[in-house]
C-alpha cells in the first residue's frame, strides 16, 4: 500500500475569532524584531509613492503637454544653447525625483567567503571570496552591505536619472534596455572597491518582446562610465529564455493542444531513445566488479570453520587457497540467538550468498541456527588476496572501458537520430505556431507567446551601472517644437521625456523653443516633463498619432 | 478590505500599498496590516497544521519575516495578502520538513462533495468519495495545494494566481488538468 504523504482531517473543528485573537501579540512582534540579528531592509527615509500610479494619478490632475510643432527648421529664438550644451552643464546622472529613485535591496555578506545571492525576482549574484578591497586597496574581510537595484522599463529608467543613449561614431543612438542594474558596496559605510581580477557574474531576469518567437533577441552589455559620459560596450549578452512556448499554459485551447500534441511526440522519442540505449547496452554485458577481501579483525564475533569435503566447490576452494580463513558476522546477518553459543553443534553447512556473503548453517538434530557470514583473512593471505583483488580489478576496468569503447560509436548514433528527429519535431511545431500567430493576430494571446522571460547572463569586473541594450538608430520623423502648457507657461521645465512604449525607450530633450523631437509614428509615444512645482505635464499618445508628416 | 476568498479592488491595494510603505519606514506602522491579516493568516496556517498554539508560533513566525523583509516588498498590482500568504506557504512546508511530518491537510464534506462534482460523473458518486483522498493522497505537493486553495478554501482563480505567482489562465489550467488527472487515476 502506498504509503501516506498527508494527513487529511475531516470537519476539523475551527478556532473562533476570540481564541485565534490569544494568539495576537504586535508588541511582543515589534520586540522580537528589534531583537533579531537581520536588520530590516528598510529603503531611503524620505516618503516614496507608488511610482506608476503616481504617474498615472498625477497625470490625470497635471498640466497638459502641448507641443506646437513650429516646423522643419529650428526656430531662432532668445536661447541659442544647444542640446548637447545643456545636457553637459547638468549632472550626468540627474534623478528628475529624488524620493522615487528605484531603491536598492541591500544584502550582507561575509567578504571571506562570497557566495551566490538570489533576490526577490529570481536574479542572482555570484560573488567570488576576496572580492573588495579599500579605497587604500587592502582587501577587505568581514561583513560587507551588497547593494543592488534592477531597472527594467522606461520609468525606472526616468527616475534612475540615468541616460539612456549611447554616443558612438558621431551619432546618438537610443538604448533599448532588456534591463539594467547597479551595484555597489559597503563596510561601515564606506564604499568599497572591486579586486583587479576579480568579477561578480550577473543573472539578470527580465522580460522582453520577442517577435521572431523562437529566435532569441540579441543584446550588448555596457558599463556606465560616469567620467566620459558615456556607455561603453562590454560584452555579448548571454541570454537565455526562460519560458518555452511548448511549456506555457495558455489561454486559448488550440495552443494547448499544440503544446500537449508536442510534448507528446517528444516522449515517445525520448521513450524510443532509451529503449534502444538500453538494448545496445544490455546487448554487451557489464563486466563483475571484483570484491575485495576482508582483514580479519579480532574484536569480531567470528567462526573458525573446517571446510570438510561435503562443502560447496566454492567453499572448498577458498579453503584450500587460504590457511588463515576465518568467518566474521556479516552486517547483513539477522541476530544471532545468544543461547546458539552454548550449543554444541554437530554439523553446518555453508553455501555463498553472493560476492562477499556465505550463509553458515548450524545444525544440532532437528535445531538449526542460520547466520550470514563473510570470509575474512589475515597475514599473506590477506596480502596474497588483495594482490590478487588488485589485479581483477585492474582486468575489470580494462574490460569496462573496452565495453565502452565498443558501445561509445552506436550509442553517440542513436543520440544523433533522436536528437535529429527532435529537432524536426521542434520545427514542425514552430511552424504550426507561427500559422496560429499569423491566422489571429489580434488575438490577446499573442502579447503573452511574444512576451518572454529570459535570464541575462554577464560578468561584472566593477561596481556601478551594467545595462543590457541594443542601441538603435534616432526615429525618422522629425519635428521642431515649442513646449507649452495648457495651465501656467511658466511652471515648465528644461526637459523634457519622450518615451517609445513599444520599444521601452526613454530620450531626454532640452525643451527649449524650436527644440528637435524624433519619435517613430508607428509606435505608441509618450512625452512629458515634470514642471517646477512637480507636477507633471503630459503629451499623450493619441496627440502623436495627430501630428502629421 | 477583505481579505480572502474576493478579489481586491485597485483602489484597495493601491491604498495598502501606502499602508506598506509607512510600515517600511517605521515597523510600528505595520499594525493595522497585522490587525488586518492575522486571522485569515492563522486559519490559513491552522487549516494546514491543526493544532492551534503550532499555528500561533508559525503565524508568529509569518509576520515577523514579513516585517523582516518588508522594506523588499514592491507593489506589483498584487494585494499585499498574496505575499503574506505565500510566506506563510513557506513556513508551513518549513516546518513539516524539520519536523518530518506528514503536512495535514484540513477538508470539509462540502468541499469533498464540491469536489466530487467536478470529477465524476451522476452514479459514480459514492465510489468517487471513496476513492478521493487516496487520490489525493497521491497528488503532488504543489498539486494538492491548488485543489486546497480552490476546493476547500473556496478561493477565486485571480486570488490563487497571487499567492502562487502564477497567471489567472495558468491557475485554471493547471487546476482542469489536476482535476482530469485525478479522474484517470480514480478511473471515472
Amino acid at each position: 500500500m502506498k504509503k501516506d504523504i498527508y494527513n487529511f482531517k475531516i470537519n476539523q473543528p475551527q478556532p473562533s475569532s476570540d481564541d485565534i485573537a490569544k494568539h495576537k501579540n504586535f508588541d511582543a512582534l515589534l520586540r522580537q524584531l528589534e531583537e533579531t540579528s537581520a536588520p530590516a531592509e528598510i529603503p531611503p527615509a524620505l516618503e516614496q509613492k507608488p511610482r506608476l500610479m503616481w504617474l498615472r494619478y498625477a497625470a490625470a490632475a497635471a498640466a497638459v503637454l502641448l507641443l506646437v510643432i513650429v516646423g522643419r527648421e529650428l526656430l531662432q529664438g532668445e536661447n541659442t544653447m544647444t542640446e548637447e550644451d545643456y545636457f553637459a552643464s547638468q549632472p550626468f546622472i540627474n534623478p528628475p525625483l529624488e524620493n522615487l529613485a528605484p531603491i536598492f535591496i541591500s544584502k550582507t555578506i561575509n567578504a571571506n567567503q562570497g557566495g551566490v545571492y538570489e533576490y526577490e525576482n529570481g536574479s542572482k549574484l555570484m560573488i567570488p571570496s576576496a572580492a573588495f578591497v579599500s579605497k587604500k586597496g587592502a582587501i577587505v574581510e568581514g561583513n560587507v552591505d551588497i547593494k543592488f537595484r534592477e531597472m527594467h522599463d522606461y520609468v525606472d529608467f526616468f527616475l534612475s536619472g540615468i541616460p539612456m543613449t549611447y554616443d558612438s561614431a558621431g551619432t546618438r543612438y537610443i538604448l533599448e534596455s532588456a534591463g539594467m542594474v547597479e551595484i555597489y558596496a559597503e563596510q561601515n559605510g564606506e564604499r568599497l572597491q572591486m579586486q583587479e581580477g576579480k568579477e561578480i557574474q550577473v543573472e539578470l531576469i527580465s522580460y522582453v518582446d520577442m517577435p521572431r518567437l523562437n529566435v532569441s533577441p540579441k543584446y550588448n552589455i555596457y558599463k556606465l562610465n560616469a567620467s566620459t559620459r558615456n556607455w561603453e560596450y562590454r560584452a555579448v549578452d548571454k541570454i537565455q529564455v526562460v519560458d518555452n512556448l511548448e511549456s506555457a499554459a495558455f489561454q486559448n485551447e488550440e495552443l494547448n493542444q499544440l503544446n500537449a500534441s508536442f510534448k507528446t511526440s517528444i516522449q515517445k522519442i525520448e521513450s524510443l531513445e532509451n529503449n534502444e540505449i538500453q538494448n545496445l547496452e544490455a546487448s554487451v554485458p557489464l563486466p563483475i566488479a571484483p570484491t575485495p577481501s576482508q582483514r580479519a579483525q579480532s574484536d569480531q564475533l567470528s567462526f573458525d570453520i573446517d571446510i570438510s569435503d561435503n562443502a560447496s566447490a566454492a567453499v572448498r576452494a577458498l579453503g584450500e587457497k587460504y590457511n588463515s580463513i576465518i568467518w566474521h558476522i556479516s552486517p547483513n546477518s539477522p541476530e544471532i540467538n545468544p543461547n546458539a553459543l552454548d550449543v554444541e553443534w554437530e554439523s553446518m553447512d555453508l553455501k555463498p550468498l553472493n560476492e562477499s556473503d556465505y550463509e553458515l548453517t548450524l545444525i544440532n538434530g532437528s535445531i538449526t541456527e542460520k547466520v550470514i557470514v563473510t570470509p575474512a583473512l589475515s597475514g599473506e593471505d590477506y596480502a596474497q588476496a588483495m594482490k590478487t583483488y588488485r589485479e581483477q580489478m585492474n582486468d575489470y576496468q580494462a574490460a569496462v572501458a573496452d565495453r565502452e569503447s565498443k558501445l561509445k560509436a552506436s550509442r553517440d548514433a542513436i543520440i544523433a537520430k533522436f536528437e535529429a528527429q527532435k529537432v524536426t519535431a521542434k520545427k514542425q511545431y514552430n511552424s504550426k505556431i507561427e500559422k496560429w500567430r499569423t491566422a489571429n493576430q489580434d488575438d490577446p494571446v499573442v502579447n503573452q507567446m511574444v512576451r518572454r522571460k529570459i535570464i541575462n547572463r554577464f560578468v561584472a569586473d566593477g561596481f556601478g551601472v551594467w545595462n543590457c541594450d541594443r542601441p538603435i538608430r534616432p526615429d525618422d520623423l522629425q519635428i521642431a517644437g515649442k513646449f507649452v502648457s495648457d495651465k501656467a507657461a511658466k511652471n515648465l521645465n528644461d526637459v523634457a521625456y519622450l518615451v517609445n512604449k513599444n520599444r521601452n525607450t526613454i530620450v531626454r530633450i532640452y525643451a527649449k523653443d524650436g527644440a528637435k523631437v524624433r519619435f517613430d509614428q508607428k509606435s505608441d509615444n509618450l512625452m512629458w516633463m515634470v514642471t517646477k512645482d512637480n507636477q507633471i505635464a503630459i503629451f499623450r499618445p493619441e496627440s502623436f498619432k495627430e501630428i502629421e508628416k | 478590505m477583505n481579505s480572502s476568498n474576493k478579489t481586491v479592488s485597485q483602489e484597495a491595494m493601491q491604498a495598502e500599498w501606502l499602508e506598506v510603505q509607512a510600515a517600511q519606514q517605521n515597523p510600528a506602522h505595520f499594525r493595522p496590516l497585522y490587525d488586518r491579516y492575522f486571522e485569515p493568516i492563522f486559519r490559513f496556517v491552522f487549516k494546514r497544521c491543526a493544532d492551534e498554539n503550532l499555528a500561533g508560533d508559525i503565524c508568529s513566525q509569518v509576520f515577523l519575516k514579513a516585517m523582516q523583509k518588508l522594506g523588499s516588498y514592491q507593489y506589483k498590482g498584487v494585494p499585499f495578502s498574496a505575499w503574506l500568504y505565500r510566506i506563510a506557504s513557506n513556513e508551513v512546508a518549513q516546518h513539516f520538513r524539520n519536523t518530518q511530518k506528514n503536512r495535514v491537510v484540513s477538508v470539509e464534506d462540502h468541499s469533498i462533495s464540491d469536489l466530487i462534482d467536478e470529477i465524476a460523473d451522476d452514479g459514480d458518486f459514492e465510489k468517487a468519495r471513496q476513492q478521493l483522498l487516496q487520490t489525493l493522497n497521491q497528488l503532488k505537493p504543489k498539486d494538492l495545494t491548488l485543489i486546497e486553495l480552490r476546493f476547500f478554501e473556496g478561493r477565486p482563480f485571480k486570488e490563487i494566481a497571487d499567492i502562487l505567482e502564477i497567471t489567472e489562465s495558468n491557475a485554471k489550467v493547471k487546476t482542469y488538468r489536476i482535476l482530469e488527472k485525478m479522474k484517470k487515476i480514480m478511473k471515472i
